[in-house]
């Protein structure tokens, strides 16, 4: 089965997402802020991140740039999870990198509907 | 006798005739007449000296001579005949009876004389002696008296026909009253005949006798005469007849009185006029009253106006120079100054300006003064040094010649409102802050309160699945509940967040283009579930002419979504259709949504209360319907953002139709907010070929925002700090617009926009005016393109700089049209308009110029050799790349219902040749060009 990287610095939203992802039988790595997100996705190789737009010590669009330039991570597909209020987050996400967003409250089958698109086109290159 | 006595007797007798002889001489000599003694043969014997002198012969002369001698020659005869007979019967008698005799002298002159004859006998011989008297004296007196005589006659006769006959009326009495003259004039004044008055009593021809006796009162009591005394007389017949009389007492010359003589004068014209005269004084007398009541009154007005007027009245002199002829005592309560202050002092009113509004003021009043009048605001100093602010509101009076003849004026202290003003700004700004503050807080909270609700419906959900999962039914329910309360609380959150981002101005809109119809399936998929729940049909007619269009989807399908589901929520067992169209209107293509449901409806007051937040068409509503309130009122800000509308009809009882209204070409009305600090575009980042905007404004902080904002909005913006610059950079640079600021110091915006309209090479560069001057008549005087006032509107500011834009060098308009002389009229034109323009003399070179060139536009002739409009308009049909250009059909053709249908699917106007004037063509390629840009942009 496929293996996400959630990185979200707010614990109970990545309880909540982790848990419900293993649920639908997704393997799911865990960071808490963007430089964990960045270490973790090299060292654990997934096949799709979903990354909180507002993090701490590295915030998402950097980490996301970050990603996008090192050669063992440029093509992980990444999607972006953005507040609703952050006018400016969409925007941002798409333009550090991120293949796709999705706005937060997740609405689960949104978002799976989404992962799975980008999974099945990584798939099918 | 005796001899001796004889002797003696005759020495007696010759002694006694010498004696005689002598004596008779002495006689002679002595009298006084003239002497001449004549002898019967008729010789002169003797005569005195006194007939010597009379005659003017000397005796020795006369002596022996006929006595005819002295007898003019035409007398002599008859004196001769008269001697011979006097001789015959000589006595003493005067010589000849009636005419007159005259003696000759000896000069030959003649004299009248008077003659005595008397015989004597000396010595027998009988002798005549002559006495001569000379009466010429005599004669002279005589015919006087004679003369006076006839005059006085002749004098008699005139005035006794001078007073019978003259009409003025003479009527004279003896001493006893009874008439004695009674002349024409008096005949006519009083009707009676001279016949039956005379000898009656003067008294009966008074109106009575007492007048009678007053007038003869009056007579005695002035000496005898009384002159123009008004009494009333009586005619023939009883009529009065008013009379002037001027009457004496006549004496005679013993002084006793005999009668007297009265002119009476007719008053009765004089008493008409009088009469006339006195009505006319009266009536004159009256309007002069009533004027001068008028007049009383308006001064009365006037005076409690000018005293109890909040403004100052004053008056100053016609030249201009601001000294003051008049000023109300109000001066003193409101401006603390004596009026005599300010009427003494000519520069009152300079001295007192406040120094800073001093420039603007003058910079203005002589025109204001030079047009008739105006209103200024400035402050101006009180005597207490403190300042008032005063709107000074004048009017110049003309005298008849044009020229000014003096200035008036008021001065109202609106210090007050002024004050008011700043603090209503003041506040404006401070609730601007303070609404901003709470959109931001709200957003804030918005996303506070997300946080936990995200946890709240993540675990609800979490833990449905799990009672799912571990076959525990009976929670589900509740956990539904707990489910459905979140969302709906989410809901409520994120309609307050859209709103408050509106209002804060902060709502972006990401414009993409998209079909019509799919996204209408789409949207119609989501909303069945509703529209099954209230057992409605949902019917849904979707023109065939759709296409796409260009918006922000999200938006347009929330607002779908909002109106089907009221529509759902408030009608039940009934029909909901939406039905969309696409029409062209006013300013480019719309897209129509019509959302139709046979619900219960609305009144007119539901209605108006319809699109206000957080109101529903009544409270009951909200209890019996559930919703926020919010949809509606975010769905029509969300269509006014994008450049549509929301409109509603409904009747109550018969349903609603909600008409949603967008461009479908995505021309966002977007209400641009006051640039902030993080807005930052450098000139540098924009494309190539940017519009290149002149910004000429003295005050640094506009000149940053101006610049900082049009940057944004993608012009190049070149900044000059003063008039002298601004001209210097727009000879050098020949920006595409000019955007000109009017006060500066040294030379102004008046003078820049003068020098920049008179330099050839600048003329057809735009300028637009931005100032607080709202003075816009001297700004297109001065050959101004547009006027904006300070504050700047943001908004307008980019559309009207775009509007001014000259084309781009690299797309200009192609003119195709035969005729020469027409064709180098529109390159002018167009070319002073600021266009570059391709010619083309016949639609075969047309093409040819647009395979090597595009240009923004084609003005188009239809009748042209070789090749003709309608071919040429064929033949860009058939290229794709061609089509968008617009394309202005400019023709002399009476055109047919055919040709209109040939030319409407690719032309964007007809003009008539001759018909359009110069300003026309050039704004018709103007704003077709300026469209065309506004899409490209729009697209980019």
């Amino acid at each position: 089965m496929a293996k996400i990287l959630l990185v979200e610095d707010s614990e109970m939203n990545r309880d909540m997402l982790a848990r419900r992802l293993a649920r639908r039988g997704y393997e799911v790595v865990i960071a808490v802020d963007g430089a964990q997100g960045v270490t973790l996705a090299q060292t654990e190789a997934p096949d799709l991140i979903l990354m909180d737009m507002n993090l701490p010590v590295l915030d998402g669009s950097e980490a996301t740039r970050q990603l996008r330039a090192a050669p063992a991570t440029q093509s992980i597909p990444i999607i972006a999870l953005t507040a609703h209020a952050m006018s400016g987050d969409r925007e941002n996400a798409l333009e550090a990198g991120c293949d796709d967003y999705d706005t937060k409250p997740i609405e689960l089958e949104r978002l799976l509907g989404k992962i799975e698109v980008l999974l099945k086109k990584e798939a099918t290159p | 006798m005796t001899a001796p006595r004889r002797a003696t007797q005759h020495r007696n007798n010759i002694a006694g005739r010498k004696r005689e002889e002598e004596w008779v001489r002495r006689l002679l000599e002595a009298a006084p007449d003239a002497m001449v003694i004549v002898n019967s043969k008729g010789e002169i014997v003797l005569i005195n000296a006194q007939a010597e002198q009379f005659f003017g012969y000397s005796r020795e002369e006369l002596l022996g001579q006929p006595v005819e001698l002295l007898v003019p020659e035409r007398l002599r005869g008859q004196h001769r005949e008269y001697r011979v007979r006097y001789f015959d019967a000589p006595r003493l008698r005067g010589m000849g009876a009636g005419p007159t005799l005259y003696g000759l002298r000896k000069d030959g002159t003649e004299l009248p004389v008077e003659i005595s004859l008397g015989p004597c006998e000396i010595e027998g011989e009988i002798l005549v002696l002559s006495a001569i008297r000379d009466i010429t004296e005599r004669k002279r007196a005589e015919e006087a008296i004679q003369a006076a005589n006839a005059e006085l006659r002749e004098t008699k006769r005139y005035l006794a026909s001078l007073i019978e006959d003259s009409p003025d009326p003479i009527i004279a009495t003896n001493r006893e009253g009874d008439v004695v003259l009674f002349n024409r004039g008096a005949e006519a004044l009083l009707g009676f005949r001279q016949e039956e008055i005379i000898g009656q009593r003067v008294a009966q021809l008074y109106e009575s006798v007492e007048k009678a006796k007053e007038v003869m009162r009056q007579m005695r009591k002035q000496g005898g005469t009384v002159s123009s005394f008004e009494t009333v007389l009586q005619a023939k017949g009883g009529a009065r007849i008013p009379v002037l009389i001027s009457a004496s007492v006549l004496y005679d010359e013993g002084g006793q009185e005999v009668g007297t003589v009265g002119f009476n004068k007719d008053l009765r014209e004089r008493k008409r006029v009088e009469e006339a005269l006195q009505k006319a004084h009266d009536e004159l007398e009256l309007r002069v009253e009533e004027r001068t009541a008028e007049l009383d009154k308006a001064r009365e007005r006037l005076q409690y106006l000018l005293a109890v007027s909040p403004a100052i009245i004053y008056t100053n002199k016609g030249s201009g120079d601001f000294a003051s002829t008049f000023v109300s005592e109000n001066l003193a309560s409101i401006m603390g100054y004596a009026p005599r202050e300010m009427l003494d002092d000519p520069k009152f009113w300079v001295a007192r300006l406040h120094l800073e509004d001093a420039p603007r003021v003058f910079s203005v009043v002589h025109r204001l003064i030079a047009q008739g009048g105006g209103t200024l605001e400035y402050r101006f100093r009180h005597r207490d040094e403190h300042y008032l602010w005063i709107q000074d509101t004048f009017k110049v009076m003309y005298d008849k010649a044009g020229d000014p003849l003096e200035i008036v004026g008021s001065w109202a202290d609106i210090t007050d409102r002024k004050r008011a003003e700043e603090e209503l700004q003041v506040a404006k700004e401070a609730a601007e802050v303070a609404n901003q503050a709470k959109s931001r807080f709200l957003a804030n909270m918005s996303h506070e309160l997300r946080t936990p609700l995200n946890a709240i419906i993540g675990y609800g959900e979490m833990l449905l699945e799990e009672a799912e999962d571990l076959g525990q039914p009976g929670f589900i329910p509740d956990l539904q509940k707990i489910h459905a309360a979140a969302k709906h609380l989410l809901a409520l959150i994120n309609d307050i967040l859209d709103l408050s981002k509106i209002e804060a101005g902060k709502m972006d809109l990401y414009y993409e283009t998209f079909d019509v119809a799919p996204m209408i399936q789409d949207v119609v998929a989501t909303i069945t579930p509703l529209v099954k729940k209230n057992a409605n049909a949902l019917e849904v007619h979707c023109a065939d002419d759709l296409g796409a269009m260009r918006a922000d989807l999200t938006k347009v399908r929330q607002t779908l979504f909002n109106l089907l589901s009221n529509a759902c929520k408030f009608t039940e067992h009934g029909t909901v259709t939406l039905e969309v169209t696409r029409e062209t209107g006013d300013g480019g293509g719309w897209v129509t949504f019509r959302v139709r449901d046979t619900g219960i409806g609305m009144t007119p007051e539901q209605m108006e209360k319809l699109f206000q937040e957080f109101s529903q068409a009544d409270a009951s509503t909200t209890r019996k319907y559930g919703g926020t309130g919010l949809g509606l009122a975010i769905s029509r800000k969300f269509c006014q953002l994008m450049g549509g509308d929301i409109t509603v009809e409904s009747t109550l009882g018969h349903g609603s139709t909600f008409i949603i209204r967008l461009p479908a070409e995505g021309l966002a009305l977007k209400a641009v907010p006051a640039p902030r600090g993080e807005v930052s575009a450098s000139s540098a980042t924009l494309p190539e070929g940017a519009p290149t905007v002149l910004l000429i404004d003295d005050d640094p902080a506009m000149r940053d925002l101006t610049q900082r904002f049009l940057g944004k909005e993608g012009f190049h913006v070149v900044i000059a700090a003063s008039g002298e610059e601004g001209l210097r950079l727009a000879k050098a640079l020949k920006p595409a617009v000019i955007a000109l600021d009017v006060l500066m110091p040294g030379m102004d915006g008046w003078a820049v926009l003068t020098a920049l309209k008179a330099d050839p090479d600048l003329s057809d560069i735009p300028v637009i005016m931005l100032t607080i001057v709202d003075d816009k008549g001297m700004g297109y005087a001065l050959g101004a393109a547009d006027y904006l006032t300070k504050p700047i509107d943001w908004g307008r500011l980019p559309d009207t700089l775009r509007k001014y834009q000259q084309a781009r060098p690299q797309c200009p308009v192609l003119v195709v049209e035969d005729d020469a002389d027409l064709r180098e009229m529109m390159r002018r034109t167009l070319e002073n308009g600021g266009w570059a323009v391709i010619e083309a003399a016949n639609g075969r070179v047309a093409l040819e110029r647009l395979i090597e060139q595009r240009p923004e536009l084609i003005l188009l002739d239809l009748m042209m050799p070789e090749m003709d409009g309608f071919q040429f308009l064929e033949e860009v049909r058939t290229h794709e790349e061609w089509r968008s250009i617009p394309i202005v059909v400019v023709t002399a053709k009476d055109l047919t219902e055919e040709d209109h249908r040939r030319l409407s699917a690719s032309v964007a106007r007809v003009l008539q040749k001759g018909l359009y004037s110069r300003e026309e063509m050039l704004r018709e390629v103007r704003d077709l060009v300026a469209a065309r840009v506004q899409g490209i942009r729009g697209q980019g």
